[in-house]
Order: structure tokens, then sequence, then C-alpha cells
């Protein structure tokens, strides 16, 4: 039974430290893609 | 590859590096560590509830730093950071309460009780929140710095209450994890990796907070930019 109260707390870390990462990568990169098509319409 | 590409991809890999030690450090708390004597196997969540408490604490020192600037240089440069540091202080404050209250459980019996060190804790995750709201409902930069400001600083004074919480009143929370004298009750094996993972936690919640920052601040010039050309 304590391995499935330390999966639960470990899972949870771990999902929310991945999808932190991954949200602020995939950002920077959509804002860089946006950025190079505004300049070259302007 | 130009430098300006080079440099992204360096810190995008920071980020990406840091999350993977995190994993192989855990891993070692998991597999290679012996189970504790009072409490067996569960203490393995020491591992990662720490941490996520020192980075939700660290995440308001530098609001609390960011807000005192603003306030008296009267400025809005910092605001874009200041909202990274309140999101990121969310999400690890929110994962000290989960963590906390799964450890809770086979320890205690419960996963939730008004215990001074879990409430103080929960007051922490709505004055966040609250910051959250607070920036989105201001419209203008300085008010919106001025009132962010006070705020952030309120968010810091609630850490010291939080902290002594274990002393102030009778709880059902264990005492100091940690101190800033060094001292603590634990074994050197336990201790070592409980520092390992806090660095390394604390090292991940900086980069997140530099990251998002300025990811909201390159949003802001783009946004300004079309503003200009659209006129």
């Amino acid at each position: 039974m304590p391995y499935y109260y330390i999966s639960l707390a470990y899972g949870a870390f771990f999902f929310c430290v991945t999808v932190a990462t991954w949200t602020v990568v995939h950002q920077r990169r959509k804002i860089q893609k946006m950025n190079r098509r505004m300049k070259d319409s302007l | 590859m130009n430098t300006g590409t080079f440099s992204k991809k360096t810190s995008e890999m920071a980020g990406v590096t840091l999350v993977v030690l995190l994993a192989l450090v855990s891993l070692r708390s998991l597999v290679d560590l012996g189970p504790d004597i009072h409490q067996g196997q569960v203490y393995r969540i020491l591992f990662i509830h720490v941490p996520s408490a020192i980075s939700a604490f660290f995440c308001a020192l530098v609001l609390f730093g960011m807000s005192a600037y603003s306030l008296i240089k009267r400025t809005s440069k910092t605001l874009f950071y200041a909202k990274a540091c309140a999101e990121i202080g969310l999400l690890f404050t929110c994962l000290t309460l989960f963590t906390g209250s799964v450890w809770g459980k086979p320890t205690w019996g419960v996963y939730w009780t008004w215990d001074a060190r879990l409430t103080t804790t929960l007051l922490l995750s709505i004055l966040y929140a609250a910051y959250l709201f607070m920036w989105s409902s201001i419209d203008d930069p300085l008010q919106k710095s001025k009132s962010c400001g006070v705020l952030g600083i309120i968010i810091f004074l609630d850490i010291p209450i939080i902290y002594k919480s274990v002393t102030w009143w009778r709880t059902l929370h264990q005492g100091y994890s940690v101190t800033l004298q060094g001292e603590e009750n634990m074994s050197s094996v336990i201790s070592e990796q409980l520092w390992i993972s806090m660095a390394l936690t604390l090292g991940f919640c900086l980069w997140l907070i530099l990251y998002r920052g300025r990811n909201l601040t390159l949003l802001k010039d783009m946004e300004d930019t079309l503003l200009e050309g659209g006129k």
C-alpha cells in the first residue's frame, strides 16, 4: 500500500514538472514563429 | 547557427537537463535508499514534498524583491517576471499541498486536517491565486504594479508564519525538516539526498521563472509592435 501513495505523489510531481516545461518551451517556439511572420509582413 | 539560436537552444536544454537530472535523483531516492525506521517506505515522498515547499517559498522571496523594487522605484518593469513568480509559486504550493496530503493519509490517517502548517500553506496558494487574479484585472501598468506590489509583500509575510507554525501552534505536522543552522534530525544519507533534490528543484524553479518571464515580455513586445504597426 505505501507504493500506491509514493507513486501518486511522484506521478503528480513529474506530471506537473513535465507539463510546465513543455508549456513554456512550446510557448517560446510559438512566439518566435509569430515574431518571424510578423516581421516578414511588416 | 547564429549566437541567438545557440543561446535559445542552450536555455531550452538547461531546463530539459534539469528535469532529467531531477528524474535520475528521484530514481535514486526510490531505489537506492533503504526504508525509514519509523515510517517505512512512505517517507520517500519527503524528497519531492520538501523541495516543492522550498521552491514555493523561493518564488515568494523573488516576488517580494520585485514587488519592493517596483514600489520603491515606481516602475512597472518587473511586472512580467513577478507574474511568472506567482504562477510558478502557485504550481509549487499546489504540489506541496498534494504531496503532503498523499503523505498524510498513511502517516496521520487523513488526507487533510486544519493543522496550522497545512492551513497557512493553503493560505499561500490562495494568496498566489489572488495575485494572478489582481494582475489580470487591472489594465493600467503603474496601478497594476502598485496594487500587485503590495500583495507581493503580503504573500512574503506568510512565509515566516508557515515556517514557524510547527513551533507556534500544537500541530500534527513534524518539526523542521531543514533549518538555516544546518541542524537536521535525519541520517546523513537522507539529508544528502534531500539537499541534492532541493538544489535541483530550486534550479528548475529559477529556470521556469526566467523562461516564463521572458515569454511574457516577448509577447508584450510583440503586441506593442503590432499596435504601432496598426497606427
